[in-house]
């Protein structure tokens, strides 16, 4: 007798580790956009 | 934006040859070579179209700048090496994972084109409107910041910061039970596919012929629903009751 095929679950530690470098990516473009404005160097 | 386009498309095509050659090799080590092969038939492809395009010159001038191996050659180099490791390291379902790479190389070049040529055209255009209407004392745009060096700066920042949240969404998404079910990327929907396809009358086309032709296949290779079953069940019995009679009928 055939095994009973088992459907496949949500892989969260590969859904953490393939999220987690354009996360941080798009992090630091949020808090580079929230910076104040470059000042003008004075050298 | 304009700056992350060639590499992130580069990075597409990297992962759809990375896709086919999970699919197509039993081991690790035929897999590495038909992935290494294809990319530098890949890379060849690209300097004979540089060459034609720009002239030998100025490809040669590009490829020995020191700002190319910065900029492009050490990330591609990177993660073709990534890659490699990632086949050498890999245990489980081939098929399963060529599936995955496939999808995502698929989203990517998609929200990639989206991203760079079409939506960056409509943002503009709503900008200057505002600006416009600014300038010109509309009432319902004073609401609105003003549209200056520093509004533009931030506006772009966060406009990446959407665009790397989308690439994390499509890259996230192939590890859950639903891709594992429909076996289709995040951005392959019908209602996303149909955005994408504003303002292309081709790509509208060519998405509904493929659109078609899946459909199609899947029609082919699923088994007939049950009332189609029964239909035929009942047309051949009718068939077999009518020659019956006329048998019977023929013997009187």
């Amino acid at each position: 007798m055939d095994a009973p095929v088992q459907a496949e679950g949500t892989n969260w530690l590969g859904v953490t580790l393939s999220a987690l470098m354009p996360l941080t990516i798009a992090a630091t473009f949020v808090t580079l956009a929230q910076q104040p404005d470059w000042e003008p160097s004075e050298v | 934006m304009v700056a992350l386009a060639p590499l992130d498309f580069v990075r597409a095509l990297i992962l759809s040859l990375l896709g086919d050659a999970y699919k197509k090799n039993n081991s690790p080590q035929s897999a590495i070579k038909d992935f290494l092969a294809s990319v530098a038939i890949m890379a060849g492809v690209f300097l004979v179209l540089a060459v034609c395009k720009a002239g030998p010159r100025a490809t040669f001038e590009t490829l020995t700048h020191p700002m190319f191996y910065e900029v492009a050659a050490l990330p591609v180099l990177v993660m073709l090496l990534d890659c490699v490791l990632g086949i050498l390291t890999f245990r489980g379902d081939r098929m399963r994972q060529a599936e995955r790479l496939l999808a995502v190389s698929e989203d990517l070049a998609e929200w990639m084109m989206f991203s760079t040529f079409k939506m960056p055209i409509l943002l503009g255009a709503l900008i200057g409107l505002v600006a416009f209407g600014k300038q010109d004392g509309w009432d319902w745009v004073q609401g609105f910041p003003d549209v200056d060096g520093r509004f533009m700066r931030q506006f772009g920042l966060f406009y990446l910061a959407w665009y790397f949240c989308i690439k994390a969404l499509c890259a996230a998404y192939v590890h859950t039970a639903h891709f594992a079910q429909t076996g289709t990327g995040l951005l392959q929907a019908r209602w996303v596919q149909w955005i994408f396809a504003i303002g292309s009358k081709q790509e509208e086309k060519t998405t509904a012929s493929r659109r078609s032709v899946e459909q199609r296949s899947v029609d082919v290779s699923r088994p007939a629903p049950k009332s189609v079953l029964a239909f035929q069940e009942k047309v051949i019995r009718e068939a077999q009751a009518r020659r019956d009679a006329a048998t019977h009928d023929g013997s009187r």
